[in-house]
């Protein structure tokens, strides 16, 4: 199991999908420590609460998740798990994103994704 | 019998003879000939000559003459007529006879009278030779080696012979006339590409153009008089035709009329046709006229247009439809994202075994239901952007069969594979290509009744110089109904109870971004058979 407990940012525009992520989150042995519904509330809070790993969606309004991953890369080495609808990003957005998820993401391949991520942490 | 019994007599005679030879179809230069000689064996000390103007010049040029020297005939070859230009020359200008008893004191001879002289010309009466309609056309003239005036029996000889002279130009000239409006639409109607077919009033063919020898195949001693019926393909339009055009009390309709026409060979055609009564000068009608043109290109250029529209058609409906459908499914994702998300969180919470678990996973059936439904869709529609490696094709089958695992429970079925020495290393995006596999080997299991066999054979063959990896999925199942055959490959079809039927054109959709075909095998004998081929790229 995941010990100690990983911190876990989580950022979508729709608050329906981070309330399912922090539930099924804490189930899987995970604190969130905090949530954002955009881009640039998602650096900012990374910038505050230094979490362990980011957890994010894409199309977001003020910022994209790609973008604000670039942001972090900047100040932060925070391991980014990118959560989308649309497809596979850019080739070359690659080096700041640790995972990529096609929505809907099943616990499989969330546990297997943020066990990678936390790893070359 | 007295002297000008005798001359009358002969005069006859000799009129009947120029007569006979125009009747005959005599050249006018041999009709010309005839009548001078009549003219100068009846009258021993008469030369005679005919002159005619040129239609384009109005000069006078030399037609007929037996007796009058060479040189005389040279001199005076292409005189222009004027008020004093001798005798014949005066003649045509002033249109009236011309008597000159003695050319060497006469005014109207200032000019050529050395020449005549020296021919020993001495006296010249010329009457001109003049059309039905008032035209003068040449002369015919009486030269005498005496000065010498003409008495009445005389006047009345050389208007006969300028009568007779003017019928024989005339007659001719028009013969020509006509020759050549007749070759002239001969080469017309020959040259026309669409058939021309004359009829008599009672339908029977009169005219075949060449044009309709090349069109139906019969040359025209085949159908000269017999029933146009021959040339149609349904005799109802023969017997329409004769209501619609082919009547005599029908007012002249260029309408274009479409026929289907019968050839020789039996094969039909379509054809546009303009019908029209032939009618004389009178107006009374004589026959009847087809023309008729070939439009078999055309209507198969139309048919080409009209599919090609449709397909156009069908291409931006899909191309619509594929960015709907884009859309729909990516709003979808956040949708069941969050259906995900709370199943998973309930999951957890909800004990095994109980009512509502049993709630839940039809949830989650639901879920993946639809899920897989938007997964095909998207392949089915979206853009597909490979994302290739070097990977062995054996493995990504191995893969699809492991992932219908879930499938097969229960099943009995066997994958077997024939690779031979086949090199299966390809630049291929595996996850897409896996997809191929999943959807051939799934629609086996689905047709085949246990057990289930399934052959994936490989072997490379030589395509053009270049290097094809050729792929057969054969199972052993009631093969592709004839029916199914051409449609396997269309969207939205499918035989089986469940599913989008979109499997098979996802299929093709996927080997052909690889740049591959994927078709139906021909061999029939053991199930279904699909044939994959895909480029090696060295």
């Amino acid at each position: 199991m995941m010990t100690p407990r990983l911190k876990i940012v989580i950022a979508d525009d729709e608050d329906d999908i981070r309330q399912g992520f922090r539930r099924l989150l804490s189930k899987l042995g995970c604190d969130v420590i905090g949530e954002a519904a955009n881009g640039r509330e998602l650096v900012d809070l990374c910038l505050n609460s230094q979490p362990d790993l980011v957890i994010t969606d894409i199309r977001m309004p003020e910022m994209s998740g790609i973008e604000a991953a670039k942001q972090i890369a900047k100040t932060q080495a925070i391991p980014v798990i990118v959560v989308s609808s649309h497809e596979r990003p850019a080739d070359e957005d690659s080096a700041f994103i640790a995972d990529f998820l096609l929505k809907p993401v099943s616990v499989p391949n969330l546990q297997t994704a943020i066990e990678k991520a936390s790893r070359t942490d | 019998m007295s002297h000008s019994q005798k001359l009358l007599e002969s005069d006859l005679r000799g009129q009947t003879r120029v007569l006979k030879r125009l009747a005959q179809g005599a050249s006018l230069e041999e009709v010309l000939h005839t009548l001078i000689e009549v003219a100068e064996d009846s009258r021993p000390e008469l030369i005679a000559s005919v002159l005619l103007v040129d239609e384009e010049t109005g000069r006078l040029h030399n037609g007929a003459s037996r007796r009058l020297p060479k040189e005389y005939c040279d001199a005076i070859d292409g005189t222009r007529p004027g008020p004093k230009s001798g005798s014949c020359g005066t003649a045509v200008y002033t249109g009236k006879r011309v008597i000159v008893e003695d050319i060497s004191s006469d005014l109207l001879w200032e000019r050529g009278r050395g020449v005549a002289l020296q021919a020993s010309l001495k006296a010249c009466w010329s009457e001109p030779i003049v059309s039905s309609k008032g035209k003068v056309m040449g002369t015919f003239a009486m030269y005498y080696q005496t000065p010498r005036s003409p008495e009445d029996s005389e006047l009345e000889f050389v208007s006969t012979c300028a009568s007779l002279a003017a019928l024989a130009i005339e007659r001719v000239r028009y013969q020509n006339a006509v020759e050549l409006e007749r070759a002239m639409l001969k080469t017309i109607v020959n040259g026309v590409p669409e058939a021309l077919v004359s009829s008599h009033l009672d339908r029977t063919i009169s005219h075949f153009s060449r044009s309709a020898t090349r069109m139906f195949g019969y040359e025209p001693e085949e159908v000269l008089g017999k029933p146009t019926t021959l040339l149609y393909a349904n005799p109802s339009d023969h017997d329409r035709l004769a209501e619609e055009r082919f009547n005599t009390r029908m007012n002249e309709n260029l309408a274009v009329i479409e026929v289907q026409w019968r050839r020789k060979s039996g094969e039909t055609f379509p054809g546009e046709m303009v019908g029209v009564t032939i009618r004389d000068d009178h107006g009374a009608a004589i026959g009847y006229l087809g023309l008729i043109r070939d439009i078999t290109d055309r209507k198969i250029a139309e048919a080409k247009l009209a599919e090609s529209q449709s397909k156009l058609v069908q291409a931006e409906r899909l191309a619509a439809m594929g960015q709907m459908v884009s859309a729909i499914a990516h709003e979808s994702r956040n949708a069941l994202q969050r259906i995900q998300v709370g199943v998973d969180v309930l999951e957890y919470e909800i004990e095994e075994g109980s009512e509502a678990r049993e709630d839940l996973d039809r949830i989650k059936r639901a879920k993946s239901d639809l899920e897989h439904l938007h997964d095909e869709l998207r392949s089915f529609a979206g853009t597909i952007r490979l994302n290739t490696t070097a990977d062995n094709l054996a493995q990504i089958w191995r893969q699809a069969w492991t992932n219908l695992k879930v499938s097969r429970a229960g099943r009995e079925a066997e994958l077997v594979e024939e690779i031979g020495d086949a090199d299966l290393t390809l630049q291929i995006d595996a996850f897409r290509f896996e997809q191929v596999f999943r959807n051939l080997f799934e629609n086996s299991l689905a047709a085949c009744c246990d057990p289930v066999r399934i052959t994936v054979a490989c072997q490379t063959i030589s395509r053009g110089g270049s290097s094809v990896l050729s792929v057969s999925v054969r199972d052993n199942g009631p093969g592709l109904p004839e029916e199914i055959r051409p449609h396997v490959f269309d969207a939205f079809q499918t035989t089986k109870a469940k599913g989008t039927g979109l499997g098979m054109a996802i299929a093709k959709r996927l080997v052909e971004a690889h740049q591959g075909t994927i078709e139906i095998g021909d061999d029939q004998r053991d199930g279904a058979e699909f044939i994959i081929k895909l480029p090696k790229t060295s």
